[in-house]
């Protein structure tokens, strides 16, 4: 082997470590800290830096004067100085060799240059300030956030023996940054192995959410990141209320919010990217794609829909049937979604409002909202134009629905208010990337249909739209509280109303496939038929009155004791061709709901389909043992087909709660059910029990243990608490909507199996919750 | 429940602690690793920082304490390794993290870890390693201490970094990602642990102690179609102390998913001669006597430890140790040289097996530990190792020796470390090892490292070279400038590093490292 050189040590590259230590030099100081104090002459100041050579307070007391108030170098590097500030705010940094520093022991912080902020009081004394950071990292921010633990324990009825859960680590991770005293930013990463479905050790810190906000006197623009921007307080919640869980909008969108109240006009407009193809807000469930080669595909969608039209006799032989329409559509997936088809599948979403208070308590307003981009696909629609002759308009198509109104709201006094909304909209197909609209005409039309189509012109049909549903809405509501607040009545009646082109219906079971449910299923999104009279339009119409009354019968009792009841009268009114999907608590049938969600909560299950529907839900909340907080809370929820008939679902919670002692809250929380649903044959009663005891080192930190399936879950969605733990358990076991609205069939067993496993279900859980 | 919907949702939505100056910190380290590699006789002008043998990483963690007795610790890593972060980029991975609670009252205190790929299988132990670690898990460790005298730890944990979710594919057609099933093969390979111990008598000198594990194991894809395996332990220990004695005796025995066929084969011998008793064969036993002194001031004293066990054929732990099928014996023993900083250690020992097969070994060992004047140390060791294995009806014995020296000297401005060892002597695989390693201080914050090895068989002669440059500025960055292989001979006994075969042999790199925390 021959002699080895050292020459390439002393190679130019050498240089690079003291290069790359100098920088490091910089950074790598290590500071001390010790907050602003009181004393005799005046506030006292230090700042810790063992290395440097001179370091003086400079604020707007001494007009920012970087060598006025020199301080002086203590033990370990401490530099003090005591400055004899008036009463007041006063703003300061301390200088170091020539660098400016805020004050890494004072958390609070004003400006665009982060300075340190200090207010003496009248005495002399400092005040608390709120502070606007929590690290000596930097004067403008505000780390925070919050460790989930979850560690169950399950009975594995198979060897009957507990076995402990794949254990839940959630970390948010948040910073609040104060950019200026105008523009703020929030940013919250997230660590969740299990929500990766990844091993541990591959699960990343996601961005999980954020938003800058700009804030001015008469205009806030923010921009944001899957946040929740909220719902609005219109009557029928044109943006947000989202699904059974009733969601907040915001998730999984990006967008802007704008808000100005200038010319007396409280203004807000909306616009939105929703970056996850066909929305998912839990339980959003996107359509699970069969594998491909069970799909049924179209080689040549314009001659498939040629053919399915159909003939009828004439005195001179056969012609094509009038006024029908034949169809071959199916449902496309954007490029993102790893599937066929085109476009990102991404859903964009503008809405704006407008309302301003006139004289007489009367507020006016008029709103509208638009979605586009939704739900893609590819169309071939032949309909007859004559004896022989066809227009057809095949191509792709983005789907895109808008609704405009406006709302009234009058409201006297605080204890009374009336309010109306209108809204009108329609939901339509636009063609879209070639699309063309074409004229054929059939060489031979027999019995069996025709044939023998030549293309007589073809022209570009890009903008051209089909209009798939128009809808009307209209709210009416009414609030008045009196007796001190005791007593509250709401009443509210709404209308939606729906008007569908016949050939939009999918047909029972698509031609060519074995009538059999399992076809059905997984060609729910394809489609190929042929209507007659296909321009007949259907007319589908719900009209729902609900009626509230809340009491508190503190005056009788001496004690918040309080009632409630709800009483929701819901009637459908559906053409008999209207297709199981369009019912208009799926969103096939209403787009007024959020792409792909339903609002066919557990108890809803049992009466899809039905034409009038009641549900009423009491609730009563008793107050016990003040000094131990305890409470009783009972919920109803009964839902059936007629007022004074047995509920198909009638369901009670109840939940009890008290204090053992300053620290360990013990709590219960039952639930009972029992269904009488002849259509899905289900006649059973099931009981559901947790129990838990929670340990509270603070307000924002706790330790449980519980037994049962935990009522309060993590919101996939917002990754916050809701009471949402058994929806969520029995949703995932196949009792949802989405399997209601494709596979209705096996919807019992599922629904069935679900609340069994939740009724046996037997679980340990230990739970803590650490917020910093 | 309603309380914590409330509290939480506003506390969250505003990300402020309850208090205005809770403590937290964020730390993290950076390191740049690059490497050039001599070829055809050249460097070419090619750093690579992104191959199997440079580790670029970069460490983020979060330290909080919202109060006192509350921990949250976060520790996330992006480090640039094909296997484990194969992205365009990399991409910050979850490392680890716990959640703490301790609370103390007195005497007495309460210690909670709620972990997350971390080892926090710890329990104390002496003779027999009842548990030791199990690698990262997920799960929960309390500790109490003072409660009725007693000190006990308890560790509920998953090891499910075994198992990825991925591999319930969305189109797996027998088990989805989110079945039932997967739910439950998520409940695999739990591990139980409880350990408690009590002092006893005046000066505590009776310890009892009791520990129990439980490992219920993961037998693949789908738990469903056929039971997790399972193993438990219990285990007892006791310690007296008599006259600065201590007379130890540990005692344990499992028991696996199979209960059947624990039979008596498990004979205790002393010394290899039969005793006539019978333990359980799932069970082990061990006591040592530490330790015997003997002689005096003027001649010296040596001090003499034996230790004996015997393992039964059928003992398994699945969360510790020890081997089974087993019968041994080991005598340590040590004597000071009086008025001479000379100690000569030596060590006996025999184990065998006792039911399923015959191999047994023999080990002598004799060291001579000098500490000479002027900071210079040296040490020489001898090794004998006999082993004794079944070969067609007869037992083969097979000897092998080893010699090892060692010479350290240390001074302000440097230090230097010669080691040899000569390892098979006699024998055609015999091998000489030897290295040289010193440092320099150039000035308080550069120092200069060498280390030469060599390693000498009847084949070839194998050489490292490894010299650095290494600076500390300040206390929390350092960089190397180094050549050669770092890792022949790297560690703390160099000539005990097995790289000098093989393909262990000197080649030419150049490596630069940078790393820094803050």
């Amino acid at each position: 082997m021959p002699p080895r050189s050292i020459r390439p040590l002393w190679h130019p590259l050498a240089l690079l470590p003291v290069v790359c230590a100098a920088l490091l030099s910089t950074w790598c100081a290590e500071t001390a800290y010790a907050s602003p104090e009181k004393v005799a002459a005046g506030i006292r100041f230090t700042y810790t830096d063992a290395n440097a050579a001179t370091v003086s307070w400079a604020g707007d007391f001494n007009a920012w004067n970087a060598t006025a108030n020199p301080m002086t170098k203590g033990p370990g590097g401490v530099w003090s100085v005591v400055m004899a500030l008036p009463q007041g705010e006063h703003a300061y940094k301390f200088v170091a060799d020539g660098q400016w520093f805020a004050d890494p022991e004072n958390s609070a912080t004003s400006g665009e240059f982060g300075n340190s902020v200090v207010k003496v009081g009248a005495n002399g004394a400092l005040e608390v300030q709120k502070a606007t950071s929590n690290t000596p990292y930097s004067p403008k921010i505000f780390i925070g956030g919050r460790v989930i633990g979850l560690y169950q324990s399950i009975l594995n009825p198979a060897y009957s023996r507990y076995e402990l859960s794949r254990p839940d680590m959630d970390i948010d991770l948040g910073f609040d940054v104060r950019f200026s005293d105008v523009l703020a930013g929030h940013f919250l990463m997230n660590l969740n192995p299990r929500n990766e479905t990844v091993q541990d050790y591959r699960s990343r810190l996601n961005f999980k959410r954020g938003s800058l906000t700009l804030t001015q006197p008469d205009l806030t623009i923010r921009a944001f990141d899957s946040e929740n921007i909220g719902t609005w307080d219109d009557a029928m919640r044109l943006v947000g209320g989202i699904g059974t869980f009733d969601h907040p909008y915001g998730f999984q969108r990006q967008g802007f919010q704008v808000r100005s109240p200038r010319l007396g006009l409280d203004t807000e407009l909306l616009y939105t990217d929703n970056f996850q193809a066909g929305g998912v807000t839990f339980p959003g469930f996107s359509v699970l794609r069969p594998p491909l080669p069970e799909f049924v595909f179209e080689a040549d969608p314009v001659q498939r829909a040629l053919l399915l039209l159909q003939t009828e006799r004439t005195d001179s032989g056969f012609r094509l049937t009038p006024g029908q329409a034949s169809k071959v559509s199916s449902m496309d997936f954007g490029d993102n979604d790893k599937s066929f088809g085109f476009g990102d599948g991404n859903e964009n979403m503008f809405a704006a409002r407008v309302r301003r208070e006139l004289p007489g308590a009367l507020r006016l307003g008029v709103l509208g909202r638009t979605d586009r981009g939704f739900n893609l696909g590819q169309l071939a629609l032949a309909e007859p134009t004559g004896d022989s002759l066809v227009r057809l308009r095949t191509g792709q198509y983005i789907h895109q629905w808008y609704g405009i109104g406006g709302e009234a709201r009058w409201e006297p006094n605080a204890a009374f208010s009336v309010s109306a909304e209108g809204l009108f909209g329609a939901k339509r197909m636009n063609l879209v990337n070639g699309a063309t609209d074409q004229v054929w005409k059939a060489g031979t039309v027999e019995a069996t249909g025709a044939s023998s189509l030549t293309r007589l012109s073809s022209t570009l049909a890009e903008g051209q739209h089909l209009t798939v549903d128009r809808s009307n809405r209209l709210h009416l509501a009414s609030a008045w509280t009196f007796a001190k607040g005791d007593i509250a009545l709401r009443a509210s009646a709404e209308r939606e109303q729906h008007r569908y082109p016949a050939w939009t219906q999918s047909p029972i079971i698509p031609a060519g496939l074995a009538p059999d449910d399992h076809a059905r299923v997984l060609n729910v999104e394809f489609q190929r038929a042929s209507y007659l009279n296909a321009l007949d339009d259907l007319e589908n119409t719900r009209t729902e009155f609900r009626l509230g009354w809340d009491r508190n019968w503190r005056y009788y009792l001496n004690r918040e004791v309080r009632t409630a009841l709800e009483i929701e009268l819901t009637h459908f009114d559906y053409d008999a061709r209207t297709a199981w999907e369009y019912q208009m608590w799926f969103p096939t049938g209403s787009f007024w709901l959020e792409s792909g969600q339903h609002v066919v909560s557990i108890d809803r299950l049992s009466v899809l389909g039905q034409e009038e529907v009641v549900r009423v839900r009491p609730s009563l909340e008793v107050p016990f043992h003040s000094a131990r907080n305890g409470i009783f809370l009972w919920k109803g929820t009964f839902t059936g087909v007629h007022l004074g008939a047995q509920p198909r679902y009638a369901e009670s919670l109840f939940q009890l709660g008290w204090d053992w002692n300053k620290v360990i809250r013990l709590s219960s929380d039952t639930r009972w059910v029992k269904y009488d649903t002849p259509e899905l044959k289900l006649t059973r009663g099931y009981v559901s029990q947790f129990t838990e005891a929670t340990y509270r080192y603070s307000p924002t930190i706790e330790v449980a243990f519980g037994f049962g399936v935990d009522p309060e879950v993590l919101d996939p969605n917002t990754n916050e608490y809701g009471y949402i733990g058994r929806d969520v358990y029995l949703n995932r076991r196949g009792a949802n909507g989405f399997i209601a609205e494709t596979d209705y069939l096996s919807l019992a067993p599922q629904i069935a199996a679900a609340e069994k496993s939740l009724m046996n279900e037997k679980r340990f859980q230990l739970q803590a919750i650490v917020h910093f | 429940m309603i309380r914590r919907i409330v509290l939480l949702a506003a506390t969250l939505s505003t990300l402020l602690p309850p208090t205005a100056h809770s403590l937290t910190k964020l730390e993290g380290e950076y390191q740049l690793m690059a490497e050039m590699r001599k070829s055809n006789r050249a460097y070419p002008w090619d750093w690579d920082s992104n191959s199997y043998d440079t580790f670029n990483n970069a460490q983020f963690r979060l330290f909080s304490q919202p109060r006192p007795g509350v921990e949250a610790f976060v520790k996330v890593e992006s480090d640039w390794h094909p296997n484990d972060n194969n992205s365009a980029r990399p991409e910050f991975q979850y490392r680890e993290a716990h959640l703490r609670f301790r609370k103390e009252m007195g005497k007495r205190g309460i210690d909670s870890y709620w972990f997350s790929r971390q080892d926090r299988f710890w329990v104390d132990r002496y003779l027999i390693p009842f548990v030791y670690g199990r690698g990262d898990a997920q799960g929960i460790r309390l500790e109490t201490w003072g409660f009725g005298g007693f000190n006990t730890t308890f560790v509920v944990a998953d090891q499910s970094s075994q198992f990825n979710p991925a591999d319930f594919s969305a189109n797996d057609p027998v088990i989805s990602r989110d079945s039932i099933a997967a739910q439950r093969a998520r409940r695999t390979d739990d591990m139980y642990v409880a350990r408690l111990r009590r002092e006893f008598l005046k000066d505590k000198q009776l310890r009892l102690g009791f520990t129990y594990n439980r490992f219920e194991g993961w037998s693949g894809r789908d738990s469903v179609n056929g039971p997790s395996p399972w193993t438990s332990v219990y285990g007892f220990d006791g310690r007296y102390r008599f006259r600065n004695t201590d007379f130890s005796l540990e005692y344990g025995e499992s028991r696996p998913t199979n209960e059947s066929g624990n039979g008596r084969a498990n004979e205790l011998t002393v010394f290899k001669h039969s005793t006539g008793i019978r333990l359980p064969d799932r069970s082990v036993i061990q006591g040592e006597i530490r330790s015997l002194k003997l002689g005096t001031p003027r001649m010296g004293y040596i001090n003499v430890a034996p230790g004996w066990w015997s393992r039964g054929p059928l003992y398994r732990n699945s969360i510790g140790g020890p081997t089974s099928d087993e019968t041994g014996f080991i005598i340590q023993s040590f004597y000071l040289l009086p008025e001479r900083a000379i100690t000569y250690s030596n060590q006996l020992s025999w184990y065998g097996n006792k039911v399923f097969s015959r191999n047994a070994t023999r080990e002598m060992y004799n060291e001579l530990y000098v500490e000479f004047v002027n900071g210079f140390t040296g040490k020489t060791a001898y090794r004998q190792r006999d082993t004794y294995s079944p070969s067609g009806g007869m037992l083969r014995k097979e000897t092998r020796l080893e010699w090892f020296n060692e010479l350290q000297v240390e001074s302000r401005l440097a230090w230097l470390r010669v080691q040899s060892k000569l390892r098979d002597i006699g024998k055609p695989e015999r091998k000489q090892l030897f290295v040289i390693e010193n440092s320099l201080n150039l000035t308080t914050k550069t120092k200069i490292y060498n280390r030469f090895a060599l390693g000498n068989d009847a084949s070839i002669l194998r050489k490292g070279l490894f010299t650095q440059l290494q600076y500390r500025p300040t206390g929390n960055m350092e960089m190397f400038l180094q050549y050669g292989p770092d890792y022949i001979g790297g560690g703390s006994t160099p000539v005990d590093e097995g790289n000098l075969n093989g393909n262990g042999d000197q080649f030419d790199i150049i490596k630069f490292i940078l790393k820094g925390n803050f």
